[in-house]
């Protein structure tokens, strides 16, 4: 083999995108709904937080954070939200795996082609929604001016969907061991979603738990790119955020390859 | 109408027959369940704590709406939205012939055949949050007081099915409907927080078009003594119902002219 | 390159077992499963030799639970034996590299390996890219299969409004189309009419012979084996049971020269067990 192997790889998940495009834009109608149901926490916890502030209370953050934060809040959790696991977990049960083992290209480029058109079609029908809440509210709204601090944040946003892939695949990877691996999942969404700062942002919670939420995992799938954007994360904040990424990614390479070593090629 | 009691009893004891078959699944569910409550309690707790002073709300008054939300919504979960969920299937698969053929009324069975006994779980952990932030709160509401908070959350109860329930009907007339549940969901969270946090646009519009503000918010504030205008509401309530009626027949005969 | 008077496949004292955990009904027997499981082996092939000369179109045949559909597994990568030798066209099957990778081929009848929502042609372009296939191969490649099986008519037709029949035969171009030195082919007429079935076996028979690509064949269907195979493995229990051609397999089940295959075969398999 002595053609370039990571360029066909790239060739490869080029194709994938393209068809998973070519499908995802038959449900487009089914993806524009479900935006628009992304839009609507974001936009209740903007009203009520608002609301409150009108009212003369006074959060720890300032008022155009919270705001700024909950504008961009759905798009940066969609960008970074990963939906492999129970593909995978089926792949695993079914057989559908054996498919891809026997190919010369691993189904993880498959996992990640399926992600990333996705991505593009949900920002496409996200992002008009995302400015129109962000018009509602645009006295509050500020962006920082064009720069380092954008380059660092998309740095910080690749990091978190990678993450939450690498995360995903580890779940995913328990069906090699478990019959069913949709209640772990949904406990983790369930963690993911009051810890990642996917609600609120982290900054409001009980001054008390501020030192494990710094530092738990969750914080950089989503809450850890708008604070690169809008506030000044610590540096030991980006020595963590490098720490967990390598840590999620490592777990799911080793845990994939023990998975596949104890595998029994379920089905024919 | 009794022989549909009758009907609906048997569907509710199929229901936790088969939740008791399938027992670690049932766990499973009523434990998220009731997580998704408790977790949910928090950014409306963290808000309570920052702000209830100068909203006129405190810590355990927000517990108590809180609370009611989430027995109110558990009951829905348990008896309505399996049902709403379905609507979508039905109608794409064509399995609507198989409830049209039943001598019931189609509509009413279609919403009321599944059943998600798991799911009461809530209610229980709801209700005690309830009492413990009327206790904090020393509420003790007189028990005509209470009827008339019950009554208020009944019709946000129903106000809200009905809703969820034309947002289904969707799949009647456009192809990709089954997200909307995810959207009626979602505007139901609006329910957790207490109204006065809302302008007052949005305030009227949770009391009425989209009525997640009755499902607790409303009763609560009852409870501690204010009063809202009842016999509108369920005058608003009869007219909501009879366009849920109509707009279920008039779906219905799009979907037998479609097949 | 390995030196083509080598076999294809050479197994030698081939073992798997499997691992597996029983658990107790109930919910207090799933907990118990956790913390002090009742881990058990089943030995699924038991020291398989085996040696396929290139060239060859072999049959595998055995009942349901036999170990055949382990045997396969193992020899195109998916499992990984847990003793014995193992090596196929030169390589190590279960490090699936990608050179090994690309000169076998699988086709599963009951599994599609065609992408469901999009045309056969679109498959077979993510497998241009996968195989790192040049552009004119790929179109000489694709023209000829397309002709041999007929169906340059549905190449653009997606595939899940494709008949069963044509499905299969969009399933050997995709299969076919990196040119492998050796094919697996499992049930590969599983469900087809006999007009399809007819095309897939004389395309089997025309690959064999015109670009000698060894074949392994699994089939329930007799009539494809006697159509196609010169040699017949019989496994049962995980040990081979027979291995030669159809007249020493009819001369070893105690049947006369006119007597159906099935009834060998199910003579061979009740007379072991």
């Amino acid at each position: 083999m002595t053609a370039a192997p990571k360029l066909r790889i790239l060739r490869v998940l080029r194709v994938l995108v393209a068809r998973e495009i070519s499908l995802v834009l038959h449900y487009r109608w089914w993806l524009a709904m479900m935006q628009l149901s992304n839009i609507i926490a974001p936009a209740i916890s903007l009203l009520v937080w608002r609301g409150a502030i009108a009212q003369g209370a006074t959060p720890p953050v300032s008022e155009s954070f919270l705001t700024t934060y909950l504008v961009l809040v759905s798009l940066v959790s969609m960008l970074t939200s990963s939906w492999t696991s129970g593909f995978l977990a089926a792949g695993i049960r079914l057989g559908e795996l054996n498919s891809w083992l026997v190919r010369p290209c691993s189904t993880h480029v498959n996992g990640l082609a399926n992600n990333v058109a996705e991505k593009l079609m949900k920002l496409t029908l996200l992002a008009p929604l995302a400015v129109a809440l962000g018009l509602l509210f645009r006295d509050k709204v500020a962006l920082p001016p064009p720069g380092l601090r954008w380059i660092a944040f998309l740095v910080a946003l690749f990091m978190a969907a990678g993450m939450t892939f690498a995360l995903d695949v580890v779940i995913g990877s328990l069906a090699f061991w478990f019959e069913d691996v949709s209640a772990i999942d949904r406990l983790r969404q369930l963690l993911a979603r009051t810890l990642s700062g996917a609600l609120i942002p982290l900054a409001l919670f009980p001054a008390a738990f501020s030192g494990f939420l710094t530092a738990q995992p969750f914080r950089f799938m989503v809450s850890f790119p708008l604070e690169v954007l809008l506030g000044r994360p610590s540096d030991e904040s980006y020595l963590l955020a490098v720490g967990w990424f390598t840590t999620f990614l490592g777990a799911a390479v080793v845990i994939w390859r023990i998975g596949l070593r104890n595998y029994q090629g379920a089905g024919a | 109408m009794r022989r549909f009691a009758r009907l609906w009893w048997s569907c509710f004891v199929q229901a936790i027959r088969r939740d008791l078959q399938f027992r670690s699944q049932t766990i499973i569910t009523a434990v998220s369940s009731t997580t998704e409550l408790i977790l949910g309690v928090i950014p409306v707790l963290i808000l309570a704590d920052v702000s209830a002073t100068a909203v006129g709300w405190n810590g355990p008054l927000t517990l108590v709406v809180v609370g009611l939300y989430g027995a109110c919504t558990g009951l829905m979960d348990c008896f309505v939205a399996p049902n709403v969920r379905r609507i979508d299937g039905y109608v794409r698969r064509g399995e609507l012939d198989l409830i049209l053929i039943r001598p019931v009324n189609a509509q009413l069975y279609a919403t009321l055949r599944w059943m998600e006994p798991a799911e009461l779980g809530r209610v229980v952990t709801g209700l005690g949050l309830a009492v413990a932030g009327a206790h904090a709160a020393h509420l003790s509401p007189s028990p005509g007081l209470l009827l008339v908070a019950l009554l208020w959350m009944a019709i946000g109860f129903v106000g809200f099915s009905l809703l969820w329930a034309n947002l289904a009907y969707l799949a009647f007339w456009v192809d990709s409907a089954e997200p909307v549940n995810e959207v009626a969901q979602q505007l139901r969270e609006a329910g957790k927080y207490p109204l006065a946090y809302f302008p007052k646009t949005v305030q009227l519009i949770l009391a009425t078009i989209v009525p997640a503000g009755l499902i607790a918010a409303v009763p609560t504030g009852v409870l501690t003594g204010s009063t809202a205008a009842i016999s509108l509401a369920i005058l608003l309530l009869a007219a909501g119902f009879t366009l849920t009626v109509v707009h279920w027949r008039v779906a219905g005969r799009r979907y037998s002219s479609a097949s | 390159m390995p030196k083509s008077g080598e076999p294809a496949i050479r197994a030698e004292g081939l073992t798997k077992t499997y691992r597996y955990t029983e658990q107790s009904p109930g919910l207090t027997g799933a907990l118990k499963g956790v913390f002090r499981p009742d881990r058990r082996e089943r030995l699924a092939v038991d020291a398989l030799e085996l040696t396929v000369p290139r060239g060859q179109i072999i049959g595998l045949l055995g009942p349901n639970g036999a170990g055949k559909t382990t045997t396969i597994k193992m020899l195109c990568g998916l499992l990984r034996p847990t003793e014995g030798e193992l090596e196929v066209l030169g390589h190590r099957p279960s490090r699936r590299g990608f050179d090994f990778l690309s000169r076998i081929s699988v086709v599963f009848g009951q599994k599609s390996m065609l992408w469901w929502d999009v045309s056969t042609y679109d498959s077979l372009v993510i497998h241009r890219e996968m195989y790192a296939i040049p552009k004119p191969r790929f179109d000489r490649s694709v023209d000829d299969l397309a002709e041999r099986l007929g169906i340059q008519d549905i190449l653009h037709v997606p595939v899940r409004k494709l008949s069963l029949g044509q499905r299969m035969r969009c399933e050997l171009v995709l299969a076919l189309l990196h040119g492998p030195e050796l094919l697996f082919a499992d049930e590969p007429t599983v469900g087809l009419d006999v007009v399809a079935k007819l095309s897939v076996r004389r395309f089997l028979a025309e690959l064999n012979r015109d670009l000698g690509t060894t074949i392994v064949l699994t089939s329930h269907d007799m009539n494809d084996v006697a159509a196609l195979c010169e040699r017949v493995v019989v496994i049962n229990h995980g040990v081979t049971i027979f291995d030669g051609d159809l007249t020493a397999l009819r001369g070893h089940a105690d049947a006369g020269g006119e007597a159906d295959l099935d009834q060998v075969m199910s003579n061979l398999f009740t007379a072991g067990s």
